[in-house]
Parts: C-alpha cells; structure tokens; sequence
C-alpha cells in the first residue's frame, strides 16, 4: 500500500470503552437497555401500544360468526376501517388504547381503562361510531359521534379528560 | 455547524431530562408518595412503574418464577404532554408534541426536580442525560433515505436496496466530557398515509459519582442540550430540514 494511502486512512472506528462509560459494554447488554429506553419514554410506549392495537385489529378480520358463540357477527370492513382511523387519530393525539376487542355487537371496540374510569369507542359494523364513559358503578355517559376527523378528536378529547379527572 | 436552531415545525415527539441518583440506603417507596400532593397540582394522573423480573431454573426440576416490583410513579399532566417519573433509582421529565422550547423544558423539570429532590433527598446524581426523539415522516415517494439522513444504515450493493424495517444503535463516546451518545434510528409504521416515518432517538449521557448534587448538574445540562443539537443537525441533511419549516437561531 503506497504510503500516502496509509497515512490518509481514517481512525480506527472502534473505540474501546470504560466500564464506567459503557453501562456495560457488551452487545447483549443493548438490547436490555433498548427495553428499558423504550420504558423511559412515553412516545416509544405508546408506539408499541399502537402497533399491538393494529395488529389485534388486522386479527379480527380472521374471526366466523359465533365467534363468542353467542352468535355475535365479526367484525366486518366498515368497522374495521374506521377502527383504523381512529388509532391513527389516537396516535396523533399521543393516547393509546389499552386495548382493542371484538364488540359482541358487531364491531370493534377501542377501550380504556385508567384505575376506575373506562371509556372505549365503539365502530359499528353498520358503520356507527359510538362512545361510552363512567367511573366505577356509574350510569354510563354514551353518545354517537359524527364520522368525520374533528368530531372524533373532540370524543379523544373527552375520553382524554374523563380518564384524567 | 448550526446550533440553537429553532424549527416551527420541528420534528421532536418526546423531549427528555433524566437524572438518576443514589438513594440513602433503605429508603422506602413510601418516601415518595410524599411529592404526591405538589406533584399532582398540575399532573393528576398517577400510575404505578412496575419490575418485571423472571426466573427459570433448570437445576433439578426446571421451575420458573417471576417477581414484580413498584419502582416509583408516573403522573401525567391533564392534557397528557407531559410526564414525570419518580423512582426509586431517579427523575424523568418527558414533553412531548407540541415542543416549545428548551427554556420551557428545563424549567419545568428543574421545578418537579425540586419536589423530588426535598423528599427523595438524593445522596448524589449519579447519571444525567437529555434524551431528543424525533419522528421524521418523509413524504412518499422518495427516492433515497440517505438523501434525508446522513447516518443511516449502509447496505451493500450486491443487496436488494429496499428496506421494510431496520432499527440501528449506535454508542458513540462523547470524549471530551467524557459521557456517551446513544444513537437508536428505527423506521417505525408510518404516522399517516403516504410517508415512510423515521424515529431519530438521540440520548446523550454522562455517568459519574462527580455529576454534584443539584445545581451543577442542571449546568451540565445545558453542554448535553448543546451537544444533542449539534447530533441532530450532523445526523439530517438539507433536505430533511425543509421538511421542518423555516429555522430562527
């Protein structure tokens, strides 16, 4: 190798670290630390809250009828679409489900849960859009929203405040 | 390099101060629910931290055990764009979209830090970071990564070049203060229709027994705040930048 060559070679890309640090410098200690990155952060939480809500939803397209043999209808396109879009809004508005469910009603239900108070939103497979909420053993405060982007942001941002009040 | 750039629409989904500190021995969880009252002014919303911890034993016959444990308190602010953790092991404050500015940001931890602080009474910070994640959404089609990105994974050329997921971490020391840069880059499901959505999440960090026990490590701060910016600015190019509107300095 001519010596120019040589002497142009950048620095070595390793660099060997401390213990002190590293926090451990060992590759397989990453990934630990990786989990527990994404436990620090709200927005990586809520990331993985997300991508499980979609992927319980993209498993409701798998359900017959009967599926809770009380001879309930799966969830068909309408709803599951519009669930979709409301995750996407969810998403935006920085509040993951805790969790999405299949309705007995035909549907699919996105529910929260905070200690005593629960509210879910309800996508009808007769395209409806449905919101619930109440505290402990509470008469349920139900209403239908409109099925346009500001209206569901309104009902995000009630349920938003149901859960924190 | 530019620093102290201020985008009007700038690309952070979670901004962070985290300080992790040394307890007196013995101290219990039931210190902190003393913040509990001061805190919850402004963050009502309280939630347990849990430790998950497992154990599957092979010796003799094979068992499996699994422990939880609460590390401390997460409260959210009403509106839900701001956290704070107290724990046991230290003090996360997180803002999240719409960031404000910096000075917010520090203030506002620094005013819980001090509620933690009175009844936590830590012997001394033993880690300080500020941790940037942003999530960059590159409208659709594009042609190349790399023409937003300047650290990006490199794939050979002998390889398919189209990617449908990656998630990359890279530990870069910090040398002259002595702390370190973890860099996590990860192409996440895209936010909207039409963009491939890019999470940058840069966390810069000094772990010490010398970090002080209050006021010195709030200037600290203020280095890693620098040096973040100069990462993100040496991580995007131009391009990327005209996605985030006009900059002020």
């Amino acid at each position: 190798m001519p010596l120019a060559t040589q002497n142009a070679r950048p620095p070595a890309i390793y660099l060997p670290l401390s213990g002190q640090q590293a926090e451990g410098p060992e590759f397989i200690l990453s990934l630990g630390k990786i989990r527990r990155a994404v436990e620090a952060s709200v927005y990586w939480r809520a990331l993985e809250a997300f991508v499980r809500a979609e992927a319980q939803l993209m498993e409701f397209s798998r359900l017959t009828a009967d599926w809770d043999s009380y001879e309930a209808e799966p969830p068909n396109a309408t709803a599951r679409e519009c669930a979709a879009q409301i995750l996407g809004i969810l998403r935006t508005s920085n509040l993951p489900p805790t969790r999405v469910v299949p309705s007995s009603e035909g549907g699919v239900g996105i529910c929260f849960v905070n200690g005593e108070a629960y509210a879910d939103i309800e996508s009808l497979n007769s395209g409806e859009l449905l919101a619930v909420m109440y505290t402990g053993t509470e008469e349920p405060h139900v209403w239908e929203i409109t099925q346009n982007e500001e209206s569901i942001i309104e009902a995000v941002e009630q349920i938003r405040g149901h859960l924190t009040s | 390099m530019a620093l102290h750039k201020h985008y009007a629409n700038a690309p952070i989904r979670e901004a962070l101060i985290d300080i992790r500190v040394e307890l007196l021995p013995g101290t219990e969880l039931s210190s902190l629910d003393e913040a509990d009252e001061l805190i919850r002014v402004d963050y009502p919303t309280r939630s347990e931290m849990k430790l998950f911890q497992g154990e599957i034993s092979l010796i003799g016959q094979a068992s499996a055990s699994a422990k939880q444990e609460i590390i401390g308190y997460r409260f959210s602010a009403r509106d839900g764009k701001q956290v704070v953790q107290t724990r046991l092991d230290g003090f996360t404050f997180s803002r999240l979209t719409p960031y404000e500015h910096w000075e917010a940001l520090r203030d506002e931890a620094k005013k819980l830090w001090r509620i933690y602080q009175g009844v936590a009474r830590p012997q001394k910070i033993t880690r300080i970071a500020v941790r940037y994640i942003n999530q960059i959404d590159i409208p659709l089609p594009m042609r190349d990564f790399k023409d937003f990105f300047r650290t990006f994974p490199d794939v050979s050329e002998d390889l398919p070049q189209e990617l449908g997921g990656f998630l990359m971490q890279l530990q870069i020391p910090q040398e002259d203060f002595d702390g370190m840069l973890v860099l996590t880059e990860a192409l996440v499901p895209p936010a909207r229709p039409n963009v491939a959505s890019v999470v940058l999440d840069i966390d810069v960090f000094k772990i010490s027994d010398n970090l002080g026990s209050g006021d010195d490590a709030w200037s600290f701060l203020e280095l890693l705040r620098e040096r973040k910016n100069e990462i993100f600015e040496g991580c995007i190019t131009d391009k990327a930048r005209e996605l985030f509107g006009p900059s002020v300095m």
